[in-house]
């Protein structure tokens, strides 16, 4: 089941060159799709228009069958998206921020407080959700996204470079929580730049390049029995 | 209003407001200095209210209390108008938690309008304790009934609500322009100060050319006036009416009116929300740079550097802290123009002035023009995440320090310098004159510089949500306006009396000698706390 179809998308700024061009992808249900490139390649600009926070012209997604176009709310209520800055309210505390996205999904009181206990005590944050997230490091911050994403088991979790700044076990926890995801029959879409993660994480496989996906597939149709590294560096530098 | 909306008004309240940082708070020194705010602004607030109590109960004693709803319907909704034109953008566009709040199932409208509502309440309490503090004022001479009373508090939530919205499409149509381009924030400045002179010179056009003898009827009677601002300003001749004349149906009409322009603009702001956005976040690619010879210079001059660019690449910055030197500018230029009579005949409405008695005015009207924003008080606190990069430089903290100092010495003084010398010659100001002048807004140039900074070193703020929540509603600035108001009114009167009994010579002599003094008193106060 096609949980996110993305079809002949192209997105420019101005009349400038376009920033992605005619790309299409489908992420099915139980996928984990890495999505990687070089810096400005478009993974993001692809990304943000995924999540509807930015407008384009051309082309069509659908998150579970609903257009990102013609139905935004449809799709945010079962996507979750984390940036990979995520910039949250500094002056509310851990616990007020999930609380916010709680309420907003209309999660019960119940199952609200049953997810924040598993998830912060799953990444070990639990303990600090009463102060202000201003006093929060990077990688805490990104754990109370993380929280704040998963705490209306969404069906699709878009993510933007989820593993900076998170420590060893958290990322570990992360990789299990997104297979979790998957086996529920959810999908995970994101882009990183750790290719050693990429290739053990997911099943699914897409390549950009200036704007173009020069590859893409399953992961063991992509790279055979080369390492991802070698194959990444033979498509982007060369475009195979 | 939706579900929704109430939840995320609710939670941009929380997230912006002081209350959260002041009882969430856990490392002391921190929730320390969030309670200084707090109770800092408070003062300010209590004096703030007695002046309008003071004010109010003078008026009503001298016959004019029907002026009262007029004065104060007039100066809220100048705050409303400023408020919307200054400080929508930075809540609106751009905004940290854009991203954020757009990934979330909120629809463009919801997040709009609870933008603009937050804004609303987070500016609702200035006007509030004007206009409550001149009721008590009005009400100890005239014991209104407890229906006008009643009427006056109600519509005191309405009366801001269309000038802030009118500022508010001002800005977002300025945004809208200039988003396509590269130079954005100095494009979107220029057509904000633009649009905003258009529509104060307008409505002022428009006032004038009621009737052609019109301005001295109006200085005849108070009720003319009323008249005439009711009609310049449609909302406070309906605020006025339903309180001097009992009219509920003013009443009803100006609560129906701002709520429906309020939700009709916002609505359709809300329609390029997500267009205006994307265009501003997105990063124009130069052309491919080619390095070629690079220039070393000092630590001082790269940090005014520094504060130049991000000056000019933030249009909250930039429309806030240069619409002083703008209105400074424009005067200067009008005196070129038009010639010291028109411009004198303006503000007197009628009444000629011997030059002598204007030329050591000048530089203290200057004063209160100029120096209205101050980068000095705000520059720190809008590093926000970046100070880290100033932190971790090798040199001293009063050296950064320094250099934002001279930053706002840069963009303040050649203003003040060329409206001096402009305006001494068109006054026809000896060379001593004008001399004297430019010593004496050096002395509050560098006044105003070495205070704000003071200001800005303790009250600095560095997580803020927007930027107009450190250039609009920061603790530091709202500190400095209040001083600079009170500062500039006495300056006016003082120079006023002192030029008309000593002379333009010694009074400008006597002012230079004092703020200096005050400066240097400030600057060995920075020096003892400079790190």
């Amino acid at each position: 089941m096609e949980v996110l179809s993305i079809r002949n998308f192209s997105k420019s700024y101005g009349k400038a060159e376009k920033a992605v061009e005619n790309l299409s992808l489908t992420v099915e249900s139980g996928d984990i799709f890495g999505f990687i490139g070089h810096n400005g390649a478009g993974k993001s600009t692809t990304i943000r228009s995924v999540v509807g926070v930015q407008e384009f012209e051309e082309g069509e997604i659908l998150i579970d069958g609903h257009s990102v176009k013609s139905e935004p709310l449809a799709c945010k209520n079962v996507c979750a998206y984390i940036p990979d800055n995520p910039d949250l309210y500094e002056h509310l505390t851990g616990i007020q921020y999930l609380n916010f996205v709680s309420d907003v999904f209309r999660i019960s009181a119940k199952d609200r407080e049953e997810r924040i206990r598993r998830y912060g005590e799953e990444f070990e944050i639990t303990g600090a959700l009463g102060d202000l997230i201003s006093s929060y490091s990077h990688g805490m911050k990104q754990k109370v996204a993380v929280i704040g994403a998963l705490i209306h088991d969404p069906k699709l979790m878009v993510m933007d470079e989820p593993f900076v700044g998170l420590d060893p076990k958290a990322a570990l926890t992360l990789k299990n929580l997104m297979h979790d995801a998957c086996a529920r029959g959810g999908a995970v879409f994101f882009s990183t730049h750790v290719l050693d993660v990429a290739e053990k994480l997911c099943n699914k496989i897409a390549i950009i390049k200036a704007g173009k996906i020069v590859a893409s597939g399953t992961m063991e149709a992509l790279i055979g029995d080369k390492s991802l590294e070698d194959v990444f560096m033979e498509v982007a530098e060369n475009g195979r | 209003m939706g579900g929704s909306r109430l939840l995320l008004i609710r939670t941009l309240m929380k997230a912006t407001g002081s209350f959260n940082r002041m009882t969430r708070e856990t490392d002391k020194k921190a929730k320390g200095r969030n309670i200084a705010s707090f109770v800092g602004i408070l003062v300010l607030y209590a004096l703030l209210a007695v002046f309008c109590v003071s004010m109010s109960v003078l008026m009503s004693m001298f016959g004019n209390g029907d002026m009262a709803p007029v004065l104060v319907g007039t100066v809220i909704s100048a705050l409303g108008f400023i408020t919307g034109l200054l400080r929508s953008n930075g809540y609106l566009f751009a905004a940290r938690d854009y991203n954020t709040l757009m990934s979330l199932p909120f629809t463009e409208g919801t997040i709009v309008t609870a933008k603009a509502v937050t804004m609303y309440l987070h500016n609702i309490p200035f006007s509030l304790v004007i206009s409550f503090s001149s009721l008590v004022g009005y009400s100890i001479v005239n014991g209104p009934n407890a229906a006008t009373i009643l009427l006056w508090v109600i519509l005191s939530f309405f009366v801001p609500l269309i000038p802030m919205v009118i500022g508010a499409l001002i800005g977002a149509v300025s945004t809208m322009v200039s988003s396509g381009f590269k130079h954005k924030s100095v494009i979107q400045s220029v057509l904000i100060f633009g649009l905003s002179i258009f529509f104060i010179v307008g409505s002022q056009l428009i006032s004038r050319s009621m009737s052609p003898d019109m301005l001295e009827q109006t200085m005849a009677t108070m009720t003319r006036i009323t008249d005439s601002v009711g009609k310049v300003l449609p909302t406070v001749g309906l605020f006025s009416r339903a309180l001097t004349e009992m009219s509920f149906v003013s009443a009803l009409i100006l609560a129906a009116v701002s709520t429906a322009v309020f939700e009709l603009v916002f609505f359709l702001i809300s329609r390029n929300y997500r267009k205006i956005n994307t265009k501003l976040l997105h990063r124009h690619k130069g052309k491919d740079y080619t390095l070629t010879t690079q220039k070393s210079s000092s630590v001082l001059k790269a940090i005014v550097f520094k504060e130049w660019r991000r000056f000019v690449g933030s249009s909250v910055y930039l429309t806030n802290i240069g619409m002083g030197q703008l209105l400074g500018l424009l005067v200067t230029v009008l005196f070129a123009v038009l010639g010291p009579d028109a411009i004198i005949t303006f503000i007197t409405r009628g009444h000629a002035v011997e030059y002598k008695y204007v030329i050591p005015i000048v530089p203290a009207f200057l004063y209160f023009l100029i120096c209205m924003g101050n980068s000095a008080v705000v520059s720190l606190s809008l590093e926000g995440k970046s100070f880290w990069i100033l932190q971790s430089l090798p040199i001293p903290r009063s050296t950064v320090y320094r250099g934002k100092m001279a930053f706002n010495i840069l963009i303040t003084l050649p203003f003040f310098y060329l409206g001096c010398i402009v305006c001494g010659i068109r006054l026809h100001a000896s060379a001593p004159d004008i001399l004297l002048s430019l010593l004496v807004t050096t002395g509050f140039t560098l006044f105003s510089t070495v205070f704000g900074i003071l200001l800005g070193i303790r009250f600095m703020n560095l997580s803020w949500e927007n930027e107009a929540e450190v250039v609009k509603r920061g603790t530091a600035m709202s500190i400095y306006i209040i001083v600079h108001l009170i500062i500039s009114l006495a300056m006016c009167v003082l120079f006023g009396l002192g030029g008309a009994i000593l002379g333009t010579i010694p009074t400008l002599g006597i002012f230079s000698g004092l703020f200096f003094g005050v400066t240097l008193l400030l600057y060995m106060l920075f020096l003892r706390g400079k790190e």
